[in-house]
């Protein structure tokens, strides 16, 4: 161990924000020690000595005012017998005399000793590691193959081999050794890990003063799912993310720190999400419920034309600090997804493939025919009901014996899903290069044939000149995919009652009921190109100067074909066919020019920011409709329409802002930041269309000060930060500051306009006020990190779409409303490398996210369109109902309490808020362990939610089936039981379904994903000349632990996420 | 190469850098949406208001001639009706919340809301032509009165709202009836003034004679029995432009022409054409109602022999029982249409001037029933009928002459106070005498707390 310390390494690598130049300020005679340490603080570069040859108290004169690094060094080494060398950011302490022994061996080459070898780690070959032979003080470094050659002496020698993000090693080589291997670990040091932020901004989690979080490529590769966001999926602490259906391609529900405002518009609730620089259109041009089949309006996910293997890292960004520089569009959050680039050195062919298998879970229990016959018997029994063959065709008319499990009959398959990818990177030192394309193709559980399928193109390419004062990058990704799914309402064949045929004796479609078969005729056709666009080009004009262009321009563009034929509707209702073509795109324009500036006086480093952004945004629809269709065999073409309409859209957006952001870090101890921002949006009227906006963020690294760094308590890392400042929203919708006159659907004679919405000019900027404070800490060398964060957002002036009485001719105006909604959460995360050796290693990764939402205040919200929607003091997420009592044992009727105690039971003013459909708690667990080449990953997800809402049961009255819950019911007086009464009146069930009887602990625990792969060792790699080959296997979804009765208690009683299986290959070469 | 770009970048930095402070960059040049002034800029372009004013109704007016037809003794749901909200109209079962008669509020209101933009638009419009302006305002007016007239008879005291300033409206209590009336009355009147004296098209927009055939019928419930009088002598005495359609030609054969497009019998009509969504009335459900056939029912309202009862109902073998026949002459679905849902016609100025003439002591009221019956196949009733019987005569007539329009029984039978022990006797167990309003949507009365229920509702 002691022998350790020769080599000394004075310094460890901080990249920090204010790590850039390679330039010196320093005037004096300072001890070499004090002038390392300088030389970190500045430039952030390692410094490597051997102790045991160099007086780090030797005083050296140095007269250093914006000058070159290399000037100083030489000019201090000067009358010293020290030479440097500098490598990447580490800079060698070499002695003088040695290098000139060195020289003269070089002369007499026959009395020269060598020793070979390579260095690599699990992965490959490690570049530019030290190694250093103890017994002669050589030192070298390893190459881009991880080959070095060192001189040795006549004995035994002892190397060292030491990198940053390595554990040291030492090796003892005997004087028959020519050739060594060396196999070095990864010291994972999440803290050094680098954060990208807002405009291209890296900050180490070190020195960081925002609240962000990163996921890495690493861990998204792990869910082979279309959408990305679904990858992130409890493992960012804040971040919730819903999945609303088990349908390939769904949209999903992204929530930062809960919800910020009481508009119910779901844009208005969305986070801003930038790849690669350019704002990406989260929104969906397409709706799959478009056929009208399903209850809500399912947008597609546009995150599907990215694939999440090119994913490099999706950053998200909570508070203040770290929002405010976007403005008025980050008061949601900010989710930066950074695609992965071209590497230097030579080509290098990645190809990636899997297979899915996706099957339904759980089903819910419902009755068999038996049960069910007698459900309904007994229902018109208690009701005194007489039974006739038209209201009970299921009793008297159909068979009662067939016996249909329709969940299982349908919905019992197995979907499919298979992805490739295939890459070619490589590059040149000033051309880096990425050329990359993909295939997806999913199909669902319920039919094979019509599925999502998608391709997509990526391109990007970096420059930069040789003197690295330019540089330049373009990306160009371009995906296209059709979508034939037809979303099959689950439920309808949950309901569907087990003795029912779907087809009548001649093979035609029964519709004594609804028949749910007829819905595979309605079909939509959906496809979609994405092109995103980038490119960025920078220019150092003076030293510590940069300038900066980003330009993007994205587009996607949806053609829609959704059908409802004739055949398609119940034959008595005698309704016509009828089609929408829908042609769809937005394409945003987006400019951001800025200038950099970074300047280091003493121990203090600043760094400037100055910038701009435009973005124009066109959104433009054309709906063609033809109705009236009489023949099925022509519906696809519009011009056999009886009756054609055509609707066109088109809005435009347009926002501009300068912002300005100063950082100051002060001996890598403090460290503050300030952002102010004037945002401009055509989205309000005149004189209302700036807003200002401004962050303070400050963070203090106490582990850097003295009096803790040799602590006896094992902490190696402690910061504590906090930030504050206000952001804002414009999430109200195009143009309403002004009546619009809009063309109608329903023409008479001509076209007809309208105006939309009433005369409001004078309401403007949602403010979001955000405050974050947290504490890191990092102990036994980093091996363990923990993370409190408590955060405090407060939006007012909420921008709303406010109720109206329709007396004025509309039911909402736009405008401010002084409510007052307060987010505040704790957010806690801890990462620990239990064991970490060659040969085992061991990390766990533990989130987990507490998040509180209150209505402050909200004027006359008792006379409001949203009293019965909303609660003083109470979460926006509030459910409402009837307070259920139980059953009445003697006539078995569900009770509910008389809140106004007028004798009966009546909405509104029995309606209570019953509880909060917000989780208590969530987040996950994550283990992975490695042995030698396999990996395996283990990731559990967590939720606490004590009240979602239960399988509605209609009535006994209708011909719908009914959950197996409804057994257990009320049958002779006296009698204690769960459910009520069997009963055909649909309105107590509809009371009953609608108070706290059905809702309904939804929390669970999910083995959400486990994965094992394993990666073929370098030896037979280099046989196979493959630079990497790794299978692996990943089960998602597998086991969910809950009380919950439904399907799964994220979807609720929709189709739930698939369990799926897969099977993958991933190679480079 | 290198100065280019300092050159570029130094040009490019300031001008991005200034943009913040550039009013331009934010403008926006909406398509397909016109603002206040270029919508009201000339006369074509104000039309088009009036046409979405008109395509709105048509869309919106669907249900209610079915639903009042529920509430009167009318219709009944049918056996493959789907709505349960059909039953819970049939039988007094309406709940504030969710009850089937919230949307004619908002949609009635909705239609009242445009008119007002058009009365105020076109008053500040700078491009119009007087004639375009007159034109313009008269529609609006009609329109406005034929809402506020749905309004009461609905709900009962409603609130008076004529400017699109909803700061201040959103806050408006209730209007008695009468006020209401009064505005009705003063924007027919208006509107008789303002509007053309014929027909430039099709008979699909209001014209004079539009707005004096309502106000006959409006001065009816006003009890101004001599306005009423003379609003339907000056329809119907422009026999150039109306005359009372057929049930069957002379030549024989041809079936019932009264609702044909631009019949001489329709004053106005609601424009629709094959499979649109609008003005199509009430054939599009007309499988969802029975007519009713009990004692007290329209099917035995029809006397023997009358030609009102084939052409006006008919049986359907599939359920057995009779169905609603008006505005069915499309035939299959899917073939041309050569009906248009009628909103006034002549025959009702007869009704309403037999109902005024007699009223004021005249005996000529009997002739003018007679005029129908004769139409219908029916003998003349005497002249010497008493007051009472005569009043009871004009009752029983519009009932069988107007059914399914529009609510005439209902709002008939609610004017002249016959509602309670007609529907008594019609439905025994499930009528109550506060079901002669409908109640006011739960929302309304949340968001404008100045808003009182009906009563008989629970809110």
């Amino acid at each position: 161990m002691n022998r350790l310390k020769n080599l000394l390494l004075v310094t460890s690598l901080l990249a920090g924000s204010t790590v850039v130049g390679q330039q010196l300020n320093y005037q004096g005679k300072p001890t070499l020690k004090e002038l390392f340490s300088t030389i970190r603080q500045q430039t952030g570069y390692n410094i490597i000595a051997s102790g045991n040859q160099i007086n780090l108290n030797t005083v050296v004169k140095v007269q250093a005012k914006d000058k070159a690094l290399r000037d100083v060094l030489e000019e201090a080494f000067k009358d010293l017998p020290f030479t440097f060398k500098i490598v990447g950011k580490e800079i060698t302490i070499l002695p003088r005399e040695k290098s000139g022994q060195q020289h003269q061996k070089q002369q007499q080459p026959a009395k020269q000793l060598f020793v070979d070898g390579t260095v690599r780690d699990k992965s490959g070959p490690v570049e530019l590691v030290t190694v250093y032979n103890k017994s002669n003080d050589k030192v070298t470094f390893t190459n881009d193959k991880g080959a070095f050659k060192i001189e040795r002496t006549s004995h035994t020698d002892t190397l060292v081999f030491s990198s940053v993000g390595y554990e040291e090693r030492q090796l003892a080589v005997s004087t028959s050794q020519n050739t060594v291997a060396m196999q070095l670990l990864q010291t994972q040091n999440l803290l050094d890990e680098v954060s990208v932020l807002s405009y291209g901004q890296e900050v180490s989690k070190r020195l960081n003063t925002g609240s962000t979080s990163s996921v890495t490529a690493a861990t998204i590769e792990k869910t082979p799912t279309a959408d990305p966001l679904i990858a992130l999926q409890n493992r960012v602490p804040g971040m919730m993310i819903n999945t609303l259906n088990g349908l390939p391609g769904i949209q999903t529900q992204v929530q930062i720190r809960g919800i910020n405002t009481v508009n119910q518009d779901g844009e208005a609730r969305q986070p801003l999400y930038i790849v690669d620089g350019i704002p990406f259109n989260s929104n969906s041009l397409a709706y799959i419920g478009a056929n009208g089949l399903t209850s809500s309006y399912l947008g597609e996910s546009p995150f599907k034309s990215i694939d999440p293997s090119t994913i490099a890292g999706i950053e998200v960004l909570k508070d203040a600090d770290a929002t405010a520089i976007y403005g008025a569009r980050g008061a949601n959050g900010v989710i930066l997804i950074t695609t992965k680039r071209g590497k230097a050195g030579r080509s290098t062919i990645s190809a990636d493939y899997y297979h899915s298998f996706g099957s339904i879970a759980n089903y819910v229990k419902m009755l068999n025919t038996a049960q069910y016959l007698e459900m309904r018997r007994e229902a018109a029994k208690n009701d005194g009901i007489e039974l006739t063959p038209n209201d009970y065709p299921d009793l008297l008319k159909w068979s009662q014996t067939e016996d249909h499990d329709w969940q299982k009959e349908y919905f019992g398959n197995i979907a499919h899903t298979s992805n490739a990818e295939l890459s070619l990177t490589g590059g040149s030192s000033g051309f880096n290069y990425l050329l990359g394309g993909g295939f997806r193709r999913e199909n669902t559980v319920y039919q094979k044939k019509n599925g999502l399928t998608v391709g997509n193109f990526r391109s990007n390419l970096d420059y930069h000149s040789n003197d690295g004062k330019f540089k330049a990058s373009l990306s160009a990704s371009y995906a296209t995919d059709k979508n034939e799914v037809i979303p099959l309402s689950f439920t309808n064949f949950q309901t569907l009652p087990p003795n029912f045929s779907l087809y009548d004796a001649d093979g035609e479609l029964n519709w004594t009921i609804d028949n749910p078969i007829a819905a595979l005729e309605r079909t939509v056709e959906n496809r979609t190109k994405n092109l995103i666009s980038n490119i960025a080009l920078s220019y150092e004009l003076l030293p510590n100067l940069v300038a900066k262009i980003n330009t993007g321009y994205t587009r996607m563009k949806m053609d829609q074909l959704a059908i409802n034929p004739r055949r398609s509707f119940r034959p008595s209702e005698n309704i016509l066919g009828n089609n929408t073509f829908t042609k769809a795109s937005a394409a945003t324009f987006n400019f951001e020019p800025q200038l950099n500036y970074d300047l280091i006086v003493g121990r203090s480093s600043f760094r400037a920011l100055l910038g701009g952004t435009y973005i124009h945004r066109g959104n433009s629809a054309i709906t063609t409709s033809g109705n009236g269709y009489t023949d099925d065999s022509q519906i696809r073409d519009i011009h056999a329409a009886p009756i054609i309409n055509i609707e066109p859209k088109d809005t435009q957006y347009r926002f501009l802002s300068g912002f300005a952001r100063v950082g100051w870090t002060f001996d890598q101890k403090y460290v503050i930041n300030a952002t102010v921002r004037r945002d401009g949006s055509s989205r309000f009227g005149p004189g209302k269309k700036y807003g200002n906006f401004w962050s303070v963020g400050t963070a203090w690294i106490l582990s850097e000060e003295n009096w803790l760094k040799d602590n006896q308590f094992g902490l190696s890392f402690a910061k504590l930060r906090g930030s504050y400042g206000l952001t804002g929203n414009d999430n109200i919708g195009d143009y309403s500051y002004f009546v619009n006159y809009e063309r109608i659907f329903d023409n008479y004679q001509g076209q007809g306009y309208l105006p939309k919405n009433p005369f409001n000019a004078n309401y403007q900027w949602e403010v979001n006020k955000k405050l974050d404070l947290a504490a890191e800490m990092g102990f036994l060398k980093d091996r363990i990190i923990f993370e409190a964060n408590y955060y405090r957002n407060r939006s007012g002036n909420q921008l709303v779409g406010y109720g109206l009485p329709t007396q004025v001719g509309f039911s909402s105006v736009n405008q401010n409303l002084d409510a007052n909604v307060q987010n505040s959460g704790w957010e806690f995360s801890l990462q620990t490398t239990p064991i970490n050796t060659l040969a085992f290693t061991w990390k766990t990764n533990f989130t987990m996210s507490i998040n509180r939402n209150k209505l402050l205040s909200y004027p006359n919200l008792a006379s409001s369109s949203n009293s019965l929607t909303y609660q003083i003091g109470k979460p926006l997420n509030l459910i409402w109902g009837y307070e259920y009592l139980g059953i009445n044992a003697a006539d078995g009727q569900p009770q509910f309490r008389d809140v106004n105690g007028d004798g009966f039971i009546s909405f509104p003013d029995d309606y209570v808020p019953l509880a909060n459909n917000i989780p208590t708690f969530f987040g996950g667990l994550g283990n992975s362990f490695n042995y030698k080449n396999f990996d395996l990953d283990v990731f559990f997800s967590f939720k606490k939610n004590k009240h979602i809402y239960n399988y509605p049961f209609t009535s006994a009255g209708s011909v719908i089936n009914a959950p197996a819950i409804v057994l257990d019911r009320w049958q002779h007086p006296g009698e204690e039981a769960k459910f009520p009464a069997y009963t055909t009146n649909s309105s107590t069930m509809s009371d009953y379904n609608s108070s706290s009887a059905n809702f309904v602990d939804g929390s669970y625990i999910r083995l959400s994903n486990i994965t094992l792969s394993y990666s073929v060792p370098g030896k037979m790699l280099e046989k196979l000349k493959l630079k990497n080959l790794r299978a692996y296997a990943t089960g998602a979804n597998l086991l969910t632990i809950t009380s919950y009765k439904g399907t799964d208690p994220e979807t609720g009683v929709d189709m739930p996420m698939l369990r799926t299986f897969t099977l993958g290959i991933r190679t480079s070469f | 190469m290198k100065t280019n770009y300092i050159k570029l970048l130094s040009f490019l930095l300031p001008v991005a850098l200034g943009m913040s402070s550039c009013n331009k960059l934010l403008e926006v040049t909406p398509k397909y949406i016109y603002t206040t002034d270029q919508i009201y800029a000339n006369d074509t372009m104000a039309d088009s208001v009036v046409v979405g004013m008109y395509g709105r109704f048509a869309a919106y007016q669907n249900d209610l001639s079915l639903n009042t037809g529920l509430s009167s003794d009318e219709l009944i749901p049918g056996i493959n009706s789907f709505n349960p909200g059909y039953s819970f109209m049939y039988s007094y079962n309406l709940n504030p919340f969710s009850a089937q008669t919230n949307d004619f509020w908002g949609n009635l209101y909705s239609i009242i809301g445009v008119s007002n933009a058009i009365i105020e638009g076109v008053g500040q419009s700078k491009g119009m032509t007087q004639a375009g302006k007159d034109e313009a305002i008269g529609q609006a007016k009609f329109m406005r009165a034929l809402n506020y007239y749905f309004l009461v008879n609905l709900y009962g005291d409603v609130p008076l709202v004529l400017t699109t300033n909803y700061p201040e409206e959103r806050l408006k209590p209730r209007a008695a009836v009468a006020a209401v009336y009064t505005q009705i009355i003063q924007d027919l009147e208006d509107a008789s003034q303002l509007l053309g004296s014929d027909y430039p098209g099709e008979r699909v927009k209001a014209n004079k004679w539009a707005a004096l055939a309502l106000l006959s019928r409006v001065y009816l419930f006003t009890k101004d029995w001599t306005k009423a009088e003379q609003a339907a002598s000056q329809v119907i005495a422009q026999s150039q432009l109306f005359q009372l359609g057929h049930f069957d030609r002379a030549d024989g054969g041809e079936p019932m022409d009264i609702f044909t497009k631009n019949n001489p019998e329709q004053i106005l009509q609601l424009w629709n054409s094959v499979g649109a969504s609008i003005g199509i009335g009430i054939k599009g459900e007309f499988a969802s109602f029975g007519v009713t056939e009990d004692a007290t029912g329209l099917l035995p309202a029809f006397e023997e022999n009358d030609k009102r009862k084939e052409n006006f109902v008919r049986f359907e073998e599939t359920v057995n029982g009779y169905q609603i026949n008006k505005y069915r002459s499309d035939g299959e679905a899917g073939s041309a249409n050569n009906e248009y849902t009628s909103v006034l016609r002549l025959g009702e100025q007869y009704l309403n001037r037999a109902e005024a003439r007699l009223e004021l002591g005249l005996s000529t009221a009997v002739d003018d029933i007679n005029i129908l019956r004769r139409r219908a196949g029916l003998t003349d009733l005497s002249s010497g009928l008493s007051k009472s019987q005569a009043r009871a005569a004009i009752v029983q007539e519009r009932r069988v002459e107007l059914c399914f329009e529009w609510g005439d029984r209902w709002f008939t039978l609610k004017r002249l106070g016959l509602a309670d022990n007609v529907m008594k006797k019609a439905k025994p167990t499930t009528w109550k005498t506060f079901a002669l309003l409908y109640p006011l949507p739960t929302v309304e009365l949340q968001n404008n707390r100045e808003l009182t229920q009906n009563p008989g509702y629970n809110n």
